[in-house]
């Protein structure tokens, strides 16, 4: 009956809506009402609150935004920006990664860099009379922990110069790339996974310098 | 025209060559993991310099914010929808083309 602990709660961080409603759902109706607060409760000990005034923020910019600004639509505004946020919650609770700003800027520069960069070489490939592309599938098995960093990494991956996430088999990713550069596709993949994981402040080791090309 | 209409055009021009070419590689890369690295990439970097260039004209601050993030919403769906065409094709069976030309 003392499933709904401290440890039981902090595990529920990690499941899906879905898992814990099943979850709730065998305790008694007195235990579901603890049970979901105690799990609020520890979603805020987890630091989710810096995640609830992120989704706030992003949903009242994107509503001024879409509303080009007019004070007007606030009264209609703010109902929909908490009912959104309060369904962001319920849809996909905090996962409690302790991702900081500065992090998340300094990965969106690096992103933003990446894809014009990817841009650049694609478009330049496309438009060369001979075409100079040697195509390649290779494997990479993830560390990453599965949710958010493996989807994160999987959108980056194929926005960045040339690879394209084909598929996904369990841990290990399929990727296309438009260039055959041996190992140093590998090389890449570590890199832009390690980067990943320093986004959401895990812990994978930074890869190894690369090795010298021949 | 003003300093920055002027910008404003440069980026729209560099978008819309950046749409061309990449509907240049969907016509010439040849098979369809290939001409998926010309929609998802050269389109992006096209479409996202249309959406600089719109909103250097645009009158206020929210419409430009709002151009962004048409540009962040079909950056997601593009890079979901590649993966998920490369995997029906892989699924499938396409056969990848494999050819090599060197530069």
């Amino acid at each position: 009956m003392t499933n709904a602990g401290p440890t039981r709660a902090d595990t529920a961080l990690d499941l899906a809506l879905g898992s814990s409603a099943v979850e709730t759902g065998d305790a008694g109706q007195e235990q579901r009402h603890t049970g979901g607060l105690r799990k609020v409760g520890s979603w805020f000990r987890a630091g989710a609150w810096k995640s609830a005034v992120a989704r706030v923020v992003f949903v009242s910019v994107a509503w001024w935004a879409l509303c080009d600004g007019d004070p007007k639509s606030f009264a209609f505004g703010l109902p929909v920006v908490l009912t959104v946020s309060v369904v962001s919650f319920l849809l996909s609770p905090p996962q409690g990664y302790g991702w900081r700003l500065t992090e998340v800027i300094r990965f969106a520069g690096f992103f933003l860099a990446g894809s014009v960069h990817g841009g650049f070489d694609v478009a330049r490939r496309a438009l060369a009379p001979s075409l100079p592309i040697s195509p390649v599938f290779v494997r990479y098995r993830m560390r990453l922990p599965e949710g958010a960093p493996q989807t994160v990494f999987r959108i980056t991956l194929s926005l960045m110069p040339g690879t394209l996430n084909a598929d996904v088999l369990g841990e290990e990713l399929v990727v296309h790339s438009l260039v055959d550069k041996g190992a140093g596709i590998h090389h890449e993949l570590e890199k832009l996974e390690w980067r990943v994981s320093r986004l959401f402040g895990l812990g994978i080791p930074p890869p190894e310098p690369e090795p010298v090309h021949a | 025209m003003s300093p920055l209409e002027l910008l404003s055009a440069a980026f729209l021009f560099a978008g819309a060559a950046f749409c061309l070419a990449g509907t240049v590689g969907v016509l010439r890369f040849p098979d369809v993991y290939c001409r998926l690295h010309a929609l998802t990439k050269v389109d992006n970097l096209g479409l996202g310099l249309v959406v600089v260039g719109l909103a250097l004209r645009s009158s206020s601050w929210a419409t430009a914010l709002k151009l962004l993030l048409v540009w962040l919403f079909v950056l997601i769906s593009s890079a979901f929808t590649c993966q998920l065409i490369a995997r029906a094709a892989l699924r499938r069976g396409a056969v990848p083309w494999g050819g090599r030309r060197e530069p």
